[in-house]
């Protein structure tokens, strides 16, 4: 902790040290709406042009600026939004709420659009997803996803074909914090992972930030998802909503009470079990039905007190439900079933706004997350004969579970134009579930009532973080920052100082050079090896046997703004070190000793450790008719285990060498818009075995295998048949199987996909409707999905054998599959 | 426009219903020799050669035979002998399986041979019998295979002189109501320090039996402790398959207990009450080698948990590389010593 204080107490001094250097001066503070919604704008620039200083909007919209005694003109701008200049002469301390026009697709034309340039900003490893530009792209089944156009930048890579999993530098699918209005959501997909579960129709802003992250982020190792939703109308009523193939839309929004407080309410569901119950039902000729959705459903209230305080209340639900029952019955004899799979998440966020004093902004937030999964099975069968009756009840329930309860409270403090300073304090109870099995049956002779718990975990982590943006003259700024955390777990306590340093020298007024440093500590595990989206990981707290994760992670670059900033480009380098990794150990999974063992710690592989390089590139347009991103990625991942893959060092699942996505937009009018994506991945690394040799039964466990019986004599050695053997190399018995390249030592073929869409838009008297018609995988190119090893065993009439002719096979899930979807806004 | 939809939207439907397997090669494999011998201290020696095979090779049995290689024994470093082929095609070749017959069925046994050309080295003249502590090493050589060879050293005999035996030391009540009273060992053994050996253990009875002409006929059963280890009263049960590592016994002491019922355990499912008198029961603990247990029990958890087919690509488990010792190619050359004690009259 000394070293916590230490840093501390260092970085107040320096702040406070050059805080006493200002002149006499006055702060204008205040909000930067949305003209036609109310809505808070997140970072809007706020320019003094006259002085060059500046300022930026924080996640509610709040700017403070302060300036010495003079005339001031400022600037404030928003990229899609007609920037707004206001010249006045600053002789006292002023409040100021300015709402900015998004421009029209004509203003285009006009004016010159005003873009953020990377080049100004010292952060690093971070990107903004415009939502206006997801929703123009083509999606698979027409589901626009926020997280599939993520995947889409530099650094961020999908997992399988399709899915909505993110691995980012290197790093897993539990090492990113993927917050919606700051609360944590721990499974973000639907249907297997092919959906999010995030409503873009709901989303105002996403930023994802890779590396350089800033200290009020803590908690995960490789990237922070930082997704925020609509606040609400403030001014008049309005909905927008969509049918498509698979799903409809419909959000609402509009005030409560005119300019002081809004709504917005935003729902999705599935209607993929309304085609499936029927036909189940008539394919089993009614004996069974099976049926599959899943819905979202998001909500935030707000209200303004006064122009100090301001209190927000959202929620987000969602589930994906799967079932299936059945029965049967005849004169003497009932069975029934019925099946049950449903997995969702359930946030809850409340935050209280307040402006202390014209420079220090507060946000106090409390927060609830859980995320569980349930399976059941029920069945029951009644046999009578007339005399007697026999019947026989089974129940199987399993459920995993997490669930946080949350407070933290956020400070944003603006002591002068070249310090923009942020502290806070936030913990988090953690309630972990990894695994409950209720097993019951009743019969006429039998009662059984049976419950496995795993181990219930409950964790304390909180954290402390200070940070400050500085600007040193026009040419450096940094973010300096350091986030301190205390992890308590069985009345033990585990401290960790994690430093945070991003900088930017600029080397002319459209060239940059940036770098930066940290270190994050993870105290949460995700035991997986699904890979596929399924909803069967095991999300595991750090504990005394399997510690936490930590990693640090240094890059440099050049940001760079081109043809009178209508091109942003970046070019990043990073190094990334992890460790405490963990891995199911050999042969592990959630069937196969995950469960069994009665506790998780056993099934596990620790000290692992990652490493990840690579060099990234980010070309971007985000002005005009045309706009999108030409993104490319050069990268190696590796893992390291003491007791995997013989303790040598193998690449990483989703080592993907090269990486490229190209994302183009362009609207020929207002009425009609074409989008298109193609993107190129190096194949997934794989274990695939090469080769096989036969093996014989271990002696030594095989009873009366040369031990003696009664009379003094021995048996022979048994031999696992050879017919067996060779089956077994492609899944059966006991062959072993050669794997000559080691762990994931085997590449899939390389995923290559062009999707297409076009939006035809029309005015309505009620509104604005759009069709949108697109077309994923364009040229159906068949991309592997998995590879698996079948037996193709035949028996041999003529020698009276098996004949085993094993081949690798491929599974191609998507080939080109077209969508439509109507949108609607009034 | 609404026809264009419609057809669209069907399209959408067929197309995204549909799936593909598409064959695609692997890269080849260059078969190299696999090596087995698990020499049991005081039993003779032998040793199979045989040869691994590419993943997608279709292939007889007799094609993995190597009976052409040729095969050199050291002792403790010294070479002793060159070992030769052997056809033992005939004696390692039957099988049988025996399935219980059902009450008042008749007796169902079948008979199934099926034909091994494993290629057997054997010893060229009579050498003395593996004992505890020496070095075994076969180096054997192909002219299109190469060369492979591996190494044992011959454990140490356990003792089982701690082995302890507590009758009826557990009560509890089961799940289904029922009073239990269960027995206890307590695998306390001798257990050499320096010597990385894994254990195993099987514990047997011998009993009288009501044979089919109303006598009673001797015999004697086994039981493998990792088949029903009971580790708490509540009667969690939990299954031990692989070997108890050096690890677990410290050195020479060990809190081990085997919880058995008795004499329930020795009764076979499904068997014709008949009348039994159990005699004895004796303990066998087998010390085996460190690389042959790794091996063993690696090999094991490949075979549990591969899963064949297209659900192997949605449910996969992580996959497990067998560690082997014999360098130049594939196989385990290990070894075993086997004790054996009576611990408890039961007449």
């Amino acid at each position: 902790m000394n070293l916590l204080r230490i840093s501390l107490l260092s970085l107040v001094f320096l702040c406070t040290c050059w805080i006493q250097g200002q002149a006499q001066s006055y702060t204008i503070n205040g909000y930067v709406k949305d003209l036609s919604n109310g809505e808070s704008l997140i970072n809007a620039t706020i320019l003094d042009e006259a002085s060059g200083k500046g300022a930026i909007t924080n996640n509610f919209g709040f700017f403070s600026l302060k300036l010495p005694a003079d005339s001031v003109k400022l600037k404030l701008s928003y990229a899609g939004f007609s920037p707004k200049r206001i010249s006045f002469y600053l002789s006292q301390d002023t409040t100021l709420s300015v709402s900015l026009d998004a421009l029209t697709l004509n203003s285009v034309d006009i004016i010159a659009e005003e873009v953020e340039r990377e080049v100004d900003n010292a952060q690093m490893g971070a990107v903004v997803v415009p939502i206006s530009q997801v929703k123009l792209m083509p999606a698979l089944l027409g589901e626009v996803d926020v997280i599939k156009a993520i995947q889409l930048m530099p650094g961020v890579q999908s997992g399988s074909e399709g899915t909505t999993g993110l691995y980012v530098r290197g790093g897993g699918p539990d090492q990113n914090l993927i917050m919606l209005d700051g609360v944590p959501l721990y499974y973000v997909s639907h249907l297997g992972g092919f959906f999010s579960v995030f409503n873009a129709d709901a989303l105002s802003s996403v930023k994802l930030y890779k590396g350089g992250f800033p200290a009020r982020y803590g908690g995960r190792l490789s990237s922070i998802l930082d997704i925020r939703m609509k606040e609400g109308n403030l001014n008049k009523f309005e909905g927008e909503g969509s049918i498509g193939l698979i799903s409809s839309k419909l959000s609402l929004q509009g005030p409560i009470q005119k300019g002081k407080s809004s709504f917005i309410i935003s729902g999705r569901r599935t209607y993929i079990d309304l085609l499936t119950r029927p036909i189940s039902r008539i394919a089993s000729q009614g004996e069974a039905s099976v049926g599959y959705y899943f819905y979202d459903l998001n909500g935030k209230i707000n209200h303004r007190f006064s122009d100090k305080d301001r209190l927000y209340f959202s929620f987000y639900m969602g589930d994906d439900k799967f079932g299936g029952s059945g029965k049967t019955e005849d004169t003497n004899y009932s069975d029934e079933f019925k099946l049950g799979l449903g997995w969702g998440n359930r946030i809850g966020a409340l935050r209280w706004n307040h402006v202390w004093s014209k420079n220090l902004f507060s946000n106090v937030t409390g927060t609830f997350s859980r995320y569980q999964l349930k399976t059941s099975a029920e069945g029951s069968s009644r046999y009578s004969d007339g005399d007697t009756t026999i019947t026989d009840v089974f129940g199987l329930e399993y459920l995993s579970r997490i669930q946080d309860w949350g407070g933290r409270i956020d400070f944003d403090y603006y002591p002068s134009p070249s310090h923009d300073i942020k502290f806070g304090v936030q913990t988090t109870y953690h309630t972990f579930e990894p695994g409950t099995i209720g097993i019951n049956q009743r019969s006429n002779e039998t009662k059984v009532d049976t419950n496995l718990v795993s181990n219930l975990d409950y964790t304390w982590e909180s954290a402390i973080y200070f940070e400050d943006r500085i600007k040193i003259g026009q040419k450096f700024s940094a973010n300096l920052g350091v986030h301190a955390t205390q992890y308590l777990i069985d009345k033990q306590a585990y401290y960790t100082v994690q430093p945070r340093l991003s900088a930017r020298f600029a080397l002319s007024k459209n060239v940059a050079f940036k770098a930066s440093y940290v270190q994050m500590n993870q105290f949460i595990h995700l035991l997986t090896n699904s890979g596929t989206g399924l909803p069967i990981d095991l999300w595991v707290p750090a504990t005394d046997k399997v510690p936490s994760q930590f990693s640090w992670q240094a890059a440099a670059g050049v940001s760079a703004s081109l043809w009178q900033d209508q091109y942003q480009l970046t070019v990043e380098g990073y190094y990334k070190e992890m460790t405490g990794l963990i891995a199911y150990k050999e042969g592990n999974n959630f069937f196969f000793g995950g469960l069994q063992s009665g506790s998780w710690e056993e099934t596990v592989e620790t000290g692992g450790r990652g490493e990840s390089y690579g060099a990234e590139v980010l070309l971007q347009k985000k002005t005009g008719k045309t706009t999108g991103w030409i993104g490319y990625t050069l990268s190696w991942n590796w893992r390291e285990f003491p007791n995997i893959n013989e303790g040598l060092r193998f690449p990483y699942k989703y080592d993907r060498r090269h990486d490229i996505s190209i994302v183009v937009s362009h609207k020929f009018n207002k009425r009609v818009s074409v989008a298109g994506t193609w993107v190129f991945g190096t194949g997934n690394a794989i274990t695939l075995p090469t080769g096989g040799y036969p093996t014989l039964a271990d002696p030594t466990r095989q009873n009366n295998v040369r031990f003696r019986d009664v009379n003094g004599e021995t048996s022979p050695v048994f031999y696992t048949p050879f017919r067996q053997i060779f089956t077994d190399i492609t899944g059966y018995g006991n062959g072993a199987q050669v794997f000559e390249n080691g762990r994931n030592g085997f590449r899939m073929q390389a995923y290559h996909r062009l999707d297409l869409g076009v939006n035809f838009t029309k005015e309505k008297k009620w509104g604005e409707r759009t069709w949108t018609i697109g077309v994923y995988n364009a040229y159906s190119r068949l991309n592997p999905f998995a590879y698996y090893l079948d037996g193709n065993e035949r028996y041999n009439p003529d020698t009276g054998r098996f004949d085993s002719n094993p081949t690798l096979k491929k599974l191609a899930i998507f080939p080109i599959i077209p969508s439509v979807s109507y949108q609607f806004k009034f | 426009m609404n026809k264009y939809i419609a057809i669209i939207f069907l399209s959408s439907l067929f197309f995204s219903a549909c799936q593909r397997d598409l064959n695609i090669p692997l890269p080849q494999h260059e078969p190299r020799l696999t090596l087995y011998a698990f020499l049991q201290a005081g039993e003779p020696i032998d040793l199979y050669v045989m040869r691994s095979f590419g993943i997608l090779e279709n292939l007889e049995d007799k094609d993995v035979a190597v009976a052409d290689a040729k095969v050199e024994l050291y002792k403790n470093g010294s070479l002793i002998d060159e070992l030769q082929y052997k056809d033992t095609t005939f004696t390692d070749t039957l099988w049988t399986y025996t399935f219980s017959p059902g009450q008042g069925e008749p007796d169902t046994t079948i008979y199934y041979t099926e034909v091994l050309n494993g290629a057997k080295y054997f010893p060229s003249k009579i050498l003395d019998a593996p004992k505890a502590g020496e070095t075994y090493r076969f180096v054997a050589t192909h002219p299109t295979y190469g060369t492979a060879e591996g190494e044992t050293t011959i454990p140490a005999i356990p003792d089982l002189s701690g082995v302890k035996f507590y009758a009826d030391s557990l009560s509890f009540v089961d799940s289904y109501g029922d009073e239990m009273n269960w027995s206890a060992l307590d695998l306390k053994i001798n257990d050499p320090v320096g010597e990385g050996n894994h254990y195993n253990f099987i514990i047997g009875v011998d009993y009288e039996v009501e044979d089919f002409q109303g006598g009673m006929e001797e015999t004697r059963d086994w039981k493998w402790p990792g088949l029903e280890i009971i580790s708490d009263p509540d009667g969690y049960t939990y299954i031990q398959n692989s070997p108890l590592s050096d690890e677990d016994f410290d050195g020479q002491i060990s809190d081990k207990l085997w919880w058995f019922d008795l004499p329930e355990s020795f009764r076979w499912s499904g068997q014709e009450p008949r009348e039994v008198n159990y005699n004895r029961l004796l303990i066998q603990g087998i010390s085996l080698s460190k690389e042959y247990a790794k091996f063993q029990e690696k090999l094991q958890l490949q075979t549990y948990n591969r899963l064949s087919g297209i659900e192997s690509a949605f449910v996969p488990s992580e996959p497990i590389i067998i560690p082997n010792n014999v360098t130049g190619g594939y196989g385990v050359i290990g070894s075993f010593n086997v004790a054996e004690e009576y611990i408890l009259e039961l007449q």
